[in-house]
């Protein structure tokens, strides 16, 4: 009995997630078409009852323990090596809370690449400021 | 007091900079923090690439220091680096901030500088 209760909320969670997407997609070539989407019936139609499936039955759809968010959200692999200590803790820090607001996986893993990049910019530019900056550094 | 004075003079903010010690004010706070603070209700957003040279600036210039915070579960272990306004720095945006309001009341009285010469 436990088995089919797990299965039905596996199944349930997996369908509201394609749901989405099929969703956004349809919205995203209507768009590029250069039609108007027909938002509103497809909020009444299928966003709404989701919204109050969610509402009133919330305890269907388990949400990830902080052990596995917090798991997720470490930087392996090169960019952890080369990362200052202080940047490295503020951009775990960050795809934490991503993790914990449940954005998708593509999405937090394009946003990390920008972040690095965005990283590595400011280390160039400390560097080459820093040649003609006074030499004031704080031990 | 005069050694502050001293030491402030001839000191230029650029607008983030500014923005970042306003935000600050007395308060201690890291990185990501300071971040979100700027990037509410911000046109433009910042990121990483233009928040840390920055910080580096206002660093050198004497303005901001900082201290590490302890280990923390949600920095994945890590060390925060906190900063904080010295006292330069309250005294350099204080001069910003009276120079701001002197040209709102310029604007609001109608009399810019050099109507009255």
């Amino acid at each position: 009995m436990q088995d089919l209760n797990s299965l039905w909320k596996t199944l349930v969670r997996i369908n509201l997630k394609r749901l989405d997407q099929v969703l956004k997609l349809l919205d995203l070539m209507l768009k590029w078409l250069g039609l108007v989407p027909p938002r509103l019936w497809l909020k009444r139609l299928v966003l709404e009852p989701r919204r109050l499936w969610l509402k009133y039955l919330p305890n269907l759809i388990t949400p990830k323990s902080s052990v596995e968010i917090r798991e997720k959200s470490h930087i392996k692999g090169w960019p952890s090596k080369i990362l200052l200590e202080e940047w490295r803790g503020e951009l775990e820090a960050l795809r934490y809370s991503w993790l914990k607001e449940d954005k998708p996986e593509l999405w937090i893993k394009i946003m990390t690449g920008f972040c690095l990049l965005g990283l590595v910019k400011a280390y160039l530019q400390i560097k080459v400021e820093n040649i003609w900056l006074p030499k004031k550094k704080q031990s | 007091m005069n050694k502050i004075r001293d030491e402030v003079n001839g000191i230029r903010l650029s607008a983030l900079e500014e923005d970042i010690l306003t935000l600050m004010g007395t308060q201690t706070m890291y990185g990501l923090e300071i971040l979100d603070g700027l990037n509410e209700g911000r046109p433009i957003p910042s990121g990483f690439g233009s928040l840390y040279p920055t910080l580096n600036r206002l660093e050198k210039k004497g303005l901001v220091s900082w201290q590490w915070g302890s280990e923390q579960d949600e920095t994945g272990g890590a060390r925060r680096k906190y900063y904080i306004v010295t006292g330069s720095g309250q005294k350099v945006l204080q001069e910003v901030q009276d120079y701001r309001d002197q040209l709102k009341m310029r604007s609001m009285t109608g009399q810019p500088g050099l109507a009255g010469a």
